[in-house]
């Protein structure tokens, strides 16, 4: 029998792993919200993430909560040029063209990095990397709860710019009625620059705080990627918010049938949730129309 | 010199032309309308104005500068404001919020304050409903919010497509005699409405557009007394 004390640690484990899927989520639920495109690259962003900031720690010696900005900096720079030079070509081609676009960035990133960085593991050894805390029966490595408390503050942050900023407005704006957001002299075209930024750079600081606790790797996309549309459509197509919540429900999943099951089964019983839901409300947990 | 000077302009969707050498003015302070059947192309005439749509051939001059090719958004920053037919509010979003997404030119931001506080006296009931989301406003209350957004925009020229469609008659009232008193705070209006009658009474200059050409055009009175106008639009 399993204890009481070993469901609540999973549970703690799955919410901490779980706002880093938010995250990766939530980038994606952005652009595709606002420009219905699903960039199949997301997952590869967020390994550019993780890898600025191994560079940097490796090179410079940058503490990787650091390199936080720097991570979101240098993959937004490369979301705008990738949305100005692919992206854009697409934007109102067929759906084919735009899977095909984005699955090429997928190939060009992910063994772009393979060729660059080598196909090996790497790490980030953090002087802090095995504090724990301990609450009662629950410990908490300190990589892991900083992961969660960044995570959520880059949520709220980008919650509070969606709410009040004139450009957040305009986004949604955007996402609502392109034509009439054309009306009110939004430049469009430079939305969707910002859109894809922010959307690849959120998934990048995810790739960033991953990189503290876990193993780093140029095909570690391909994992994280695949959550992140289980997030998205469980969290309802191009819904933010919703996302965080899913990312975090998809975390606490894995962790309580790893330990409930079997941790090589992890995925598995994630996904088979996910198709539940789906056959229950199409829609997603908090998605209220279809797009 | 007009305010807006449209010359012969042709403009296609794919290979079907929509306009065929459409000229027009708009003068500074007047109320000018297009009237016309449906599928006449009054509506492609106010997407071309705004950028919408580019016209194949033709040239349109706003304040003395050529604008057939510029981006929408640098039209609004200029000036032109376009309520389209249908309100296109962002229904998701708030009042609030619609307001404030009309507010992203710099033209616009700079004044919003004012602006929205002489919106809201002239609505009082989007002040009421600010924090509603925009879908779920009623018919009348969403083409207010549509018409508030225009002059959010602080516009030179204030392009109003169908603003009475759809709405009951006790509405239809209140939307032309705002479209009057926009004009007498010194609004320049384009106007287009399926209520000719009402809409000629208003204008000082009209233009009747037939499939795609503009067949004639002039004071809102004397369309009034044309005998073709009246047996074409005004079933007299």
């Amino acid at each position: 029998m399993v204890g009481l004390d070993y469901v609540a640690n999973a549970v703690v484990s799955g919410i901490l792993i779980g706002s880093v899927y938010s995250l990766v989520g939530m980038g994606l639920a952005l652009i595709w919200g606002i420009m219905d495109v699903i960039n199949f690259a997301q997952g590869d962003y967020m390994m550019l993430g993780a890898f600025v900031t191994y560079w940097a720690f490796t090179l410079a010696g940058v503490d990787p909560l650091l390199s936080v900005p720097l991570s979101f900096l240098v993959t937004f720079a490369l979301g705008v040029l990738t949305q100005r030079v692919v992206i854009e070509r697409v934007l109102d081609a067929p759906m084919v063209s735009q899977i095909t676009a984005t699955f090429a960035l997928l190939l060009m990133i992910r063994y772009g990095a393979e060729a660059a960085f080598g196909p090996y593991t790497k790490r980030i050894y953090v002087p802090y990397a095995d504090v724990i805390f301990r609450f009662g029966t629950i410990s908490l490595q300190l990589p892991r709860l900083v992961a969660f408390f960044v995570s959520l503050g880059v949520a709220v942050a980008f919650y509070v710019f969606l709410k009040t900023t004139y450009t957040g407005v305009a986004l949604r704006a955007v996402s609502q009625n392109r034509m009439a957001a054309y009306l009110m002299g939004i430049n469009v075209r430079k939305m969707y620059w910002i859109a894809f930024g922010i959307g690849v750079g959120i998934s990048a600081v995810g790739g960033t705080l991953v990189a503290t606790f876990l193993p780093i790797h140029p095909e570690m996309g391909g994992f994280y990627a695949l959550i992140a549309f289980i997030v998205v459509v469980f969290g309802g197509f191009g819904s933010v918010f919703g996302a965080y919540i899913s990312g975090i429900i998809i975390g606490v999943t894995e962790s309580v049938s790893a330990l409930f099951i079997s941790p090589s089964l992890k995925d598995v019983v994630a996904f088979l949730l996910f198709i539940a839901i789906i056959l229950v409300k199409p829609t997603g947990l908090f998605g209220t129309e279809q797009r | 010199m007009s305010l807006l000077d449209v010359r012969n302009v042709d403009v296609f969707y794919g290979d079907a032309q929509a306009l065929w050498g459409v000229s027009f003015q708009v003068e500074k302070g007047t109320i000018t309308s297009i009237v016309g059947a449906n599928g006449a192309g009054k509506t492609t005439i106010m997407k071309t104005i705004s950028g919408l749509l580019i016209p194949k051939s033709g040239t349109i001059t706003f304040e003395g500068r050529d604008i057939t090719r510029e981006e929408p958004h640098k039209r609004v920053e200029m000036g032109i404001a376009h309520v389209p037919e249908g309100r296109q509010l962002f229904p998701r979003l708030t009042v609030m919020e619609n307001l404030r997404a009309a507010a992203y030119t710099r033209r616009a931001r700079e004044k919003f304050q004012d602006t929205l506080e002489e919106v809201f006296n002239l609505f009082p009931i989007l002040r009421e409903r600010r924090n509603q989301l925009a879908g779920t406003l009623s018919g009348g209350e969403q083409q207010m919010l549509a018409i508030a957004r225009g002059l959010i925009l602080r516009p030179e020229i204030l392009m109003l497509d169908e603003p009475s469609l759809g709405l009951a008659p006790k509405l239809v009232i209140m939307i032309l005699n705002l479209v009057r008193k926009l004009k007498e705070e010194g609004y320049t209006i384009l106007l287009v409405e399926q209520n000719v009658y009402q809409a000629l009474k208003l204008s000082d200059k009209a233009y009747v557009l037939e499939t795609g050409r503009i067949v004639k055009s002039g004071t809102g009175e004397e369309l009034l007394r044309d005998e073709d106008v009246k047996r074409a639009y005004l079933g007299l």
